[in-house]
């Protein structure tokens, strides 16, 4: 009888946690053994390419990667006005995916070290069953602009329906807090 | 007998500084400084608003104070003979102009970001007085943002229902505050709560000296909002800001148009290297130009709703290198747990305390490495 409900309770305890592992922060991410971190002092921070439904989720998203990215104090992080300037200049048609010959030209016209790239591919709020929360997934790669080669990438997804979500509603966290979140792991994953 | 003397010192006290104020400032102002020229009220509001309406209730809370204003047939003349149509600001030829062409001394430019009659009625102005003559320098500037119900009080006593009331407070505080200024008195601020400074902030180090006032400049704001002219009314609350705090010199905003204007510069992306030297070059005193981005400026449209304000701050040094990035985002509703005690219910105080907190911040002058991110 009592091996029957230990069995019963770890079948709960083990459906609750395979419930919030979908919520959970999951992630990918790559370095460059050759690389050279510690030489990287300025960066220029492209436009994200948005994949979300939420026209303006590129933007907000690239513009709070650049103040975290700068308030780590490791780096150099270029102003927007001088990147849309040095894309100007150096005629790039898609400044989102830039080949390594745009991503040498965009450095010596920026005087940056390095260029980083983003793709925002789902910002908003996701309905599973009756629960609804914000959820973001990006991706995000550096390139070097001496060869102009991918020296580093990562991806990280945050929030979305879990457990709380779906047994008391609420919402989830708001999207700007989520954000933070993400950026913060995705950076984590930089300077690892 | 001392306890009379003592009391009957006490009442000398009390009422010396009080009927110096009310004597000298009539004195002070109508005869000495001549006029102030009360511009047109600028509508930032989004929604069409009884421009004309609020700024002869303006002039007539200013007159009430015993403040000359200039009469509205010379203000109109000079308007039409200058083809001056923006009132948000004055560039120094025309504060020169003011100063040989009409008795006016002084121009106030008034600013309405809200205005809603219906309950709960809600009005948010901001003022700023500048020295008409050879360069247009700020004197004064303050604001009022009220709605009806922000402070309901027991039986809803403190409930104002009606909008030419609250009309009527706002302008009252922003006349009272320009008076005070007259009359040599200034006002503190309170300090703000930690909750409204920045999220996540970056400070170069060394560039931002505590031993003499940092003169900004405040460049065109990047608007990502929904809010129509939400950029235009955070540059106000940092202009306003800024003013007030001692550490700061600001440059009125027409000097700053004037420039661009010249060069015909417009800054869909921000601003760049290249366009902070061409623009310092134009005000070489300025230190800093500060500029940012609105990304949400929402406010409160009914009254179980609450603001949401979300900006980035950014300081350009005059090698055009960023030297303060910053990011604050705010809700009415944050840390409110019983019946709405805390709460913000309007966009203009929670903007003005998330700046105020973000100045202050920018200001200080041992944080640079502090608002920096932790790296495992």
């Amino acid at each position: 009888m009592t091996v029957k409900i230990l069995k019963e309770h770890i079948f709960i305890v083990s459906f609750l946690l395979l419930l919030s592992l979908t919520a959970c922060t999951g992630s990918s991410v790559y370095h460059d053994p050759m690389m050279d971190f510690s030489g990287i002092k300025s960066v220029a921070v492209m436009p994200f390419e948005n994949l979300s439904a939420d026209r303006y989720a590129g933007d907000r998203v690239r513009d709070a990667f650049m103040t975290s990215l700068m308030a780590t104090g490791v780096v150099y992080v270029v102003p927007p006005g001088e990147v849309a300037r040095g894309i100007s200049r150096a005629r790039v048609s898609n400044p989102m995916a830039l080949s390594s010959e745009e991503v040498k030209q965009i450095g010596a016209i920026l005087k940056v070290d390095a260029v980083i790239l983003g793709t925002i591919r789902e910002y908003g709020e996701l309905r599973s069953g009756s629960g609804v929360a914000p959820v973001i997934s990006l991706s995000m790669s550096m390139l070097e602009v001496q060869m102009g080669k991918m020296v580093w990438t990562a991806a990280s997804t945050t929030g979305g329906v879990g457990v709380k979500e779906r047994l008391f509603g609420g919402g989830g966290r708001p999207m700007n807090e989520i954000t933070v979140k993400a950026i913060n792991d995705i950076l984590d994953k930089l300077f690892m | 007998m001392a306890g009379e003397i003592f009391l009957l010192a006490s009442i000398l006290l009390m009422a010396g500084p009080i009927s110096a104020n009310a004597d000298g400032m009539e004195n002070r102002w109508t005869s000495k400084y001549g006029p102030i020229a009360v511009l047109p009220i600028v509508n930032l509001s989004g929604i069409p608003a009884p421009l004309k309406e609020i700024r002869d209730a303006l002039i007539a809370e200013l007159t009430y104070r015993d403040i000359a204003v200039l009469d509205d047939q010379s203000l109109e003349t000079f308007m039409a003979r200058h083809r001056l149509r923006d009132s948000s600001a004055i560039d120094n030829d025309l504060a020169a102009a003011f100063h040989k062409e009409t008795p006016a001394r002084w121009v106030l430019i008034t600013t309405l970001e809200f205005y809603r009659e219906s309950f709960p009625p809600k009005v948010a102005l901001s003022s700023r007085l500048v020295r008409a003559g050879e360069k247009a320098t700020i004197e004064w500037m303050d604001g009022a943002g009220l709605q009806g119900d922000q402070s309901p009080g027991f039986f809803d006593r403190g409930m104002i229902r009606d909008f030419r009331s609250l009309l009527t407070k706002a302008l009252r505080q922003i006349s009272g505050s320009l008076a005070d200024h007259l009359a040599g008195f200034s006002r503190q601020n309170s300090p703000v709560s930690s909750k409204y400074e920045p999220k996540v902030f970056y400070q170069a180090a060394a560039e931002f000296p505590a031993e003499r006032p940092m003169i900004i400049a405040i460049m065109p704001f990047l608007n990502k909002a929904d809010r129509k002219y939400g950029a235009a009314i955070l540059a106000e609350h940092i202009l306003k800001s800024s003013f007030q705090s001692p550490r700061i010199r600001v440059l009125e905003p027409g000097t700053i148009r004037q420039a661009l204007y010249k060069y015909r510069m417009i800054m869909p992306s921000g601003m760049s290297e290249a366009d902070a030297e061409l623009i310092l070059s134009e005000i070489p005193e300025a230190d800093l130009l500060i500029t940012g981005i609105v990304e949400e400026y929402y406010d409160s449209q009914s009254a179980n709703d609450f603001p949401r304000v979300d900006f980035y701050l950014l300081a350009i040094n005059r090698k055009g290198k960023l030297v303060w990035n910053s990011r604050s985002f705010n809700r009415g509703d944050e840390g409110v747990w019983f019946f709405d005690v805390g709460s913000v219910k309007s966009a203009y105080t929670l903007t003005d305390r998330m700046v105020r907190a973000a100045m202050e911040k920018m200001l200080h002058p041992d944080l640079a490495g502090e608002g920096r991110r932790k790296i495992q």
